[in-house]
């Protein structure tokens, strides 16, 4: 795995929607995740669970299998993931 | 020794619970902390899908009883010290701190409380008294307020693009909304049912903001999250997150669609609620007055008198409440002729 990125979705913001100027993303290279998150996170990507909430994240990760892609709650997220975060505007 | 499970991340537990220098006992201490925080965490995941399947069952509902005069919900209000871990640690006697977000989470969801018990009768989020739970100073600088299916949080904003989210009172509003629908129509956050859900955060969100003002619709700005704009963003020309009124205006930062069109459940929820929103902007218009006496009592009564209908369409939401427009305001036609023009406005 090399790197992992993150963009945020809903909540009172609902940031990234199809007109909005405002978006929440981030990245981290993988080996600056703890060997527990990267399992937690090897977890989220294998479960592939259903996410119907008002505030969520899509996490997508690539590496030499390819992109994949998994919408995770905030506290499914490992904070140094979470904190890499960013908001901007267009 | 004391749990601090709501505090310190799982993996951090798991770290210490295979520290050697630990004894024995602390470190499964450690561990059954770790596994207690998770399922804690799952327990909440689960508690919008079973708050559902409760509605669901068959079972005989006794009125509940309104006592006068009514005693609001309990307020909690928990800080996360610039953490992520929910709920964080309860803050003792929150109407009173001298931090500004605490005291204001109390005290606005105190208000919106009073404000669904003096409008609609409806005693807290579930209609059954339900403690109001709200943590804030979530994450550092986190630019978001959510709901979770259990309780509020709220991010102090960077400062720059949001200010702290306790200042909007829609705010607010909209996360305690997204707990009501949970406990009522029960919409889902995807397709038509979550640009409905959406929408009826907005609604009440700003209809609660005008009632805290005692304004009448021609009075209100009917813009949302016009209170967290922060320095940059009003630089860059934007008032509002949403504006109910003007849905495709370029002062709102996240602009909609003003007309339904099939598919557009397809679309993020935040942008598909755009034609509801001003569906209820173009009724409360219509009516006049102040929008939660008339209107408000039409999409509230909507809102809460049916079983729960997570994948509800928009066009059976305009079905109700032009029915109800009738049945609550059986002497007063302009309601329904309004209601109706409003929703024919943004096709549905
Ligand atoms: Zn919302």
């Amino acid at each position: 795995m090399r790197e992992i990125s993150i963009e945020g979705f809903g909540g009172f913001v609902g940031a990234g929607g199809p007109a909005s100027h405002v978006h929440q993303r981030g990245r981290l290279d993988w080996s600056a995740l703890s060997a527990a998150d990267q399992a937690g996170l090897d977890r989220l990507f294998a479960e592939q669970a259903r996410v119907d909430a008002n505030l969520f994240y899509r996490l997508t990760r690539v590496g030499a299998g390819g992109t994949e892609t998994v919408d995770a709650l905030p506290d499914q997220i490992p904070p140094a993931l979470l904190a890499s975060v960013q908001t901007t505007l267009d | 020794m004391t749990c601090g499970c709501c505090i310190i991340p799982e993996d951090i537990l798991l770290r210490f619970a295979s520290d050697p220098e630990l004894s024995d006992a602390a470190r499964q201490a450690l561990h059954h902390t770790a596994e207690i925080s998770g399922q804690i965490r799952a327990l909440r995941q689960q508690n919008a899908a079973l708050t559902l399947t409760a509605l669901r069952l068959p079972l005989p509902r006794p009125p509940i009883p309104f006592p006068l005069p009514h005693v609001l919900p309990a307020a909690h209000v928990f800080d996360c010290h610039h953490t992520t871990a929910l709920p964080g640690v309860q803050v003792a006697n929150p109407g009173s701190s001298p931090d500004g977000p605490i005291k204001r989470a109390y005290v606005e969801s105190e208000n919106v409380a009073k404000f669904y018990w003096d409008n609609f009768k409806r005693d807290s989020i579930d209609g059954n008294h339900m403690t109001l739970v709200s943590s804030v100073h979530y994450g550092v600088k986190y630019n978001n307020a959510f709901w979770n299916g259990a309780q509020m949080t709220y991010g102090d904003g960077d400062g720059q693009i949001f200010l702290d989210f306790t200042l909007g009172e829609d705010v607010i509003a909209h996360e305690l909304t997204h707990g009501v629908t949970q406990h009522s129509l029960g919409l889902a956050y995807s397709g038509e049912a979550g640009g409905l859900n959406e929408s009826m955060s907005d609604v009440f969100g700003s209809m609660f903001r005008q009632w805290e003002k005692k304004q009448v619709v021609t009075k209100a700005d009917w813009l949302i999250g016009a209170d967290i704009m922060g320095p940059l963003s009003k630089q860059k020309g934007f008032t509002c997150l949403r504006d109910m009124a003007s849905p495709k205006s370029p002062h709102a930062m996240a602009p909609q669609p003003d007309h339904y069109y099939p598919g557009i459940g397809n679309l993020d929820p935040h942008y598909s609620s755009g034609p509801p929103n001003l569906a209820f902007y173009k009724a409360a218009q219509a009516i006049g007055g102040h929008s939660w006496e008339k209107a408000g009592k039409v999409w509230y009564t909507a809102l809460t008198t049916a079983p729960p209908m997570p994948n509800m369409t928009m066009s059976k939401f305009a079905a109700r409440t032009r029915k109800l427009s009738t049945s609550l305001f059986p002497n007063d036609p302009t309601v329904h002729n309004a209601v109706d023009a409003a929703w024919t406005a943004v096709g549905l």
